[in-house]
Order: structure tokens, then C-alpha cells, then sequence
């Protein structure tokens, strides 16, 4: 009898023989079924500005009670978290939290949101699944930041329980994807419009790497898309690159190429396009009617709010966000 | 011994020792990489995984393999 069993949860879709672990390092086939490693085990537990995420139109100013497990379904060379994505769960420390005493912790630090961030939620999927049904059922809102590599019938029943989404673009051409992450672009792109489609808050991040993103025709290309697909309204940050992990060779991303960036993105149409990593004004929402300044930002704190309801305080313009909850 | 059973029964060793060689060229390479695989992936679980103290939830999005 065969004991052969193949994960359906990303599109990688390892097939895995008796006691072989997957590419993402924490599911294991014993004896024909297929379990996780990393249920309920934690590598990282913090409290963060929403701000951090990033979000920048879901609950300002709000805390985050953040989680993550090792491992991760894809290996990018620029990964700023390495060394708990890459690493396997064996190897790691890891605190013992099962889905209610997440919640627990969430309420009792006064966390209005819990996020699975900081290496791929996809890959503790049955744990995060849990957590955020009883989330929901304490009203604690779900958030994560994901590489949006997963398929799009675990991403469907995950949807149900996800308030908001920042999934990480990395970048507009499969080359990229292939040769520098180890995966492929159109899951993401399927992913982003799935989360669209089941009407979770999205935000798009794009971390602009000197010489293998910073193209800024695929740019164009790439703002193009988001608002043909997911409309104009969805905030894009673009995060300035520093040398990291496997890409130490490269410098930081110029000043020059994020404002490129930022213009291009305005130019394809999109009305909230943010700047990451640099102190700037590009961090502040600014109405799109108006143009005052909504929320001013220094780093991950916010300074002012203009935002009344879910209106731009002066004009009376509905700005897109999740903004009380 | 005749020369005639002398070199039946080179024959027949020649042939037996054929056989065995190419039986285990082919065990070594189709069968016992599985094997030791297997056993290597089973001796690491028992030894390193199942003493961390993770706990096995059963996955969800998975289907066998026939």
C-alpha cells in the first residue's frame, strides 16, 4: 500500500514519501497522513503597531498581537526574517501556545487585532485557521502578512475568518520569482484577487531590490494591474531595500528609484502609494480629493488623525480602510 | 572431471555471478535508495523531531498519493 501523500495548501504541492518532510519544513507525512509540526508552537509571540505590519488603513494606531512559526513556503534570497523562515522547527525555541491562550493574550494585552506575520502564515495554516475562528468569535480581528503563495481553496475557507490581507508583490515577472524567491508569480496574483473577491481588506508591499525589481516599466506594469484588478483604492507600499541574507552584495535601494516608484504608481492610477524603510512624507495618507494631510505618520506611530468615520475629515470623501472596529 | 562438466559448470557460475551483478546494480539503484531513505527519514524523526516536543495536528489540503 502506498503511503504517498501530496499538500494541496501551497502550489508547490510536495509530494512526500513516509516520513518526509515538505519544501516549507514543517509538514510531515507519518505513515500516509499528513500532519503539521508547528501547531500551537510559536517561534515568535510580540506586541507591534499595526502600523508595522504594514497597515496603514486597517485600525491606526492600534496594537497587534503578532505570531509567527518557523518555516516558509518560499526562499528568498532577500528575506529579512531568515533566520526563522529557513529555519526547521526542531532546531528552533519555541513558546507553547495553543489557538485559545493566542486570544487570551491578545484581549489581555488589549490588542484589538491578532496578526500571523513575520515568515509565511501559510505554512502554520491549521494553527492560524483556529486561532482566528475564536478570534472572531471574541470580536479580535485576523490580519496577516503572507507571500499570498497559497491555493485558492485553503485561501477561500481562510477568508471567511481574515479581516485584512498585506500581501507581499514581489516583484512582476516570473524570472524574478523563479530565480530569486523559488516560486512563481501568477498564484500570487490569483491570490490577490481571491482576497479581493471574498472582500478582505488588502494592502500590496513591494521591497524595491537595486538591479532585480527596480524596472520601472514592469513598475508601470505592475500598478497597472493592481488597479485594473483590485482598483485604485488599494494602498501600495514600497519598501526601500538594505543589503540582507543571500543579497549582502547589493547597496540599499537610491532615494531616486522609491520616488520613481511612487510616481509611477500615482501615474498608473492608484491613490495611496506609500514609502517603507525611509523616514519621509510619503509615510502620511493624504485625501485624494482634498489632498490634506489625513494621518501623519513617524515611523510606526501616528501623530494626527483626520479621519472622522471613515471620512476625510475636511471634505467629507469616504477614504477606503478599515478605520473603527 | 570431464571438460565438458568443467566448463558447464564455468558456465554456470559465470551466468549466477552475471545475474547477481545486475541484480544489484538494480537494488542499488532503484530499490535501496527508498530503503535507506526511509530509514534515514524514520531514524531522524524518532531521534531529533519526536524529542523537540512538537505536537502532530493533522494537516488540512492533503490527499494520498496512489
Amino acid at each position: 500500500m502506498s503511503k504517498t501523500v501530496q499538500c494541496e495548501l501551497c502550489p508547490t504541492e510536495c509530494v512526500l514519501e513516509d516520513y518526509q518532510i515538505g519544501g516549507c519544513k514543517v509538514r510531515i507525512n507519518k505513515g500516509g497522513a499528513l500532519y503539521s509540526l508547528v501547531y500551537g508552537k510559536p517561534c515568535s509571540v510580540a506586541i507591534d503597531p499595526i502600523e508595522k505590519k504594514p497597515f496603514f488603513h486597517f485600525l491606526p494606531a492600534t496594537t497587534a498581537f503578532s505570531i509567527a512559526t518557523v518555516g516558509c513556503v518560499l526562499g528568498c534570497k532577500f528575506c529579512q526574517n531568515w533566520q526563522i523562515s529557513q529555519a526547521k522547527p526542531e532546531e528552533s525555541d519555541n513558546y507553547n501556545l495553543p489557538p485559545a491562550d493566542v486570544v487570551r493574550q491578545a484581549i489581555f494585552n488589549g490588542c484589538k487585532t491578532i496578526t500571523y506575520t513575520y515568515t509565511e502564515p501559510t505554512v502554520f495554516y491549521e494553527y492560524m485557521y483556529d486561532t482566528a475562528v475564536i478570534a472572531r468569535q471574541h470580536g479580535v480581528k485576523n490580519t496577516m502578512h503572507t507571500c499570498g503563495y497559497i491555493n485558492e481553496r485553503p485561501l477561500r475557507e481562510l477568508s471567511k475568518y481574515m479581516d485584512a490581507a498585506d500581501v507581499d508583490l514581489k516583484a512582476f515577472t516570473e524570472d524574478f520569482y523563479g530565480r530569486v524567491c523559488g516560486g512563481r508569480l501568477k498564484p500570487v496574483l490569483d491570490a490577490l484577487v481571491v482576497l479581493k473577491d471574498e472582500g478582505v481588506w488588502l494592502e500590496v508591499t513591494n521591497l524595491v531590490i537595486p538591479t532585480l525589481n527596480d524596472d520601472m516599466k514592469k513598475i508601470s506594469e505592475m500598478c497597472g494591474w493592481i488597479v485594473a484588478n483590485l482598483g485604485p483604492d488599494v494602498p501600495i507600499h514600497f519598501s526601500r531595500f538594505f543589503p540582507y541574507y543571500k543579497l549582502n552584495n547589493l547597496p540599499p535601494t537610491p532615494m531616486e528609484t522609491m520616488a520613481d516608484a511612487r510616481k509611477a504608481a500615482m501615474d498608473a492610477g492608484l491613490k495611496f502609494v506609500y514609502m517603507g524603510n525611509i523616514r519621509s512624507e510619503a509615510e502620511n495618507t493624504y485625501c485624494p480629493k482634498c489632498r490634506k494631510l489625513l494621518i501623519e505618520r513617524i515611523g510606526y506611530s501616528v501623530r494626527q488623525n483626520n479621519i472622522m468615520g471613515s471620512a476625510c475629515k475636511f471634505c467629507n470623501t469616504r477614504i477606503p480602510g478599515v478605520w473603527e472596529g | 572431471m570431464t571438460d565438458t562438466k568443467k566448463s558447464k559448470l564455468l558456465m554456470l557460475l559465470m551466468t549466477t555471478l552475471t545475474v547477481l551483478t545486475i541484480s544489484y546494480n538494480v537494488l542499488q539503484k532503484y530499490v535501496m535508495p527508498d530503503i535507506e531513505g526511509y530509514w534515514q527519514r524514520k531514524l531522524y524523526y524518532e531521534r531529533v523531531i519526536s524529542k523537540k516536543g512538537l505536537t502532530l495536528q493533522k494537516g488540512m489540503y492533503w490527499k494520498e498519493k496512489k
